[in-house]
């Protein structure tokens, strides 16, 4: 795999340049809460990228706790005007 | 806030707003499903509560994908998985590799080799990206980048908006 990337590199059409994928990496450094406290210059990017999955991990995770907590509560509460109120409370 | 809010196109509102729009949405169609058969619940409770949580976890995923429509290749990728009923193979496919992952990584810290062990290190998370990542595996590394960047922001919107409602619920 590590050879195919840099095959790519040296060769072909689409030359990925170093200069595009420190852009990235910073973009990703900047919506990461943890890396966005440390000044930017020192975390590699292996760091980004590891940070990067650990914190789409735990999103997952919240979604799946938050679901599950959701699914709950949509079953102890009948009435339609609380939803309408949510609705109205969120979107205005 | 005036009524002309509401004249703006779905399009042009913000991310955030598109968000919460269809999950209230589609929370509303859960809901109205589980009205209409409340009769027979008192078996199963179990499978039930089960196959809510399921469904309330696939309507989170499946209007986050619908909000930001085609525009971007991961929601292009769930919304395809979602039409071919595969989205569930996903999910499961993701907390498995979840788990591997924990074992693999102490393997990683064992090897302790510097020089090496930061390009495995690279290589690894790439492929645990890519599996993250909704049609993560068949994409180049710069559009990879960019569509984690889009999927977190969108992610975290959707989570924000998932824990205003529990909020406001549980009041």
């Amino acid at each position: 795999m590590s050879s195919r990337r840099s095959r790519s590199r040296q060769s072909g059409a689409s030359r990925i340049t170093d200069d595009q994928i420190a852009d990235l990496v910073t973009k990703l450094q900047q919506l990461i809460p943890e890396l966005r406290r440390r000044r930017s210059d020192k975390v590699s990017a292996s760091k980004v990228l590891q940070e990067t999955c650990n914190y789409i991990r735990s999103l997952h995770r919240e979604v799946d706790d938050l679901s599950d907590r959701l699914s709950e509560l949509l079953e102890s509460t009948d009435s339609d005007s609380a939803q309408a109120a949510i609705i109205r409370s969120l979107l205005m | 806030m005036s009524p002309q809010h509401m004249n703006i196109p779905l399009s042009r509102r913000s991310i955030r707003t598109r968000l919460a729009y269809r999950f209230l949405r589609a929370l509303k169609k859960l809901n109205r499903q589980r009205t209409g058969a409340v009769t027979s619940s008192t078996s199963s409770s179990i499978r039930d509560t089960c196959r809510r949580y399921h469904m309330v976890k696939m309507a989170a995923y499946a209007s986050m994908a619908s909000a930001v429509g085609s525009k971007r290749a991961w929601s292009r990728a769930l919304l395809s998985k979602i039409r071919n009923r595969g989205l569930n193979r996903w999910l499961v496919k993701r907390n498995k590799s979840r788990a591997l992952r924990g074992r693999s990584s102490s393997n990683a810290v064992a090897k302790e080799n510097p020089s090496k062990g930061s390009t495995v290190g690279l290589e690894e998370a790439h492929q645990e990206l890519r599996k993250l990542v909704p049609g993560g595996e068949v994409m180049d590394v710069l559009s990879l980048f960019d569509e984690t960047a889009h999927y977190i922001k969108c992610l975290t919107s959707q989570v924000q908006i998932m824990r205003n409602i529990v909020d406001f619920y549980s009041d």
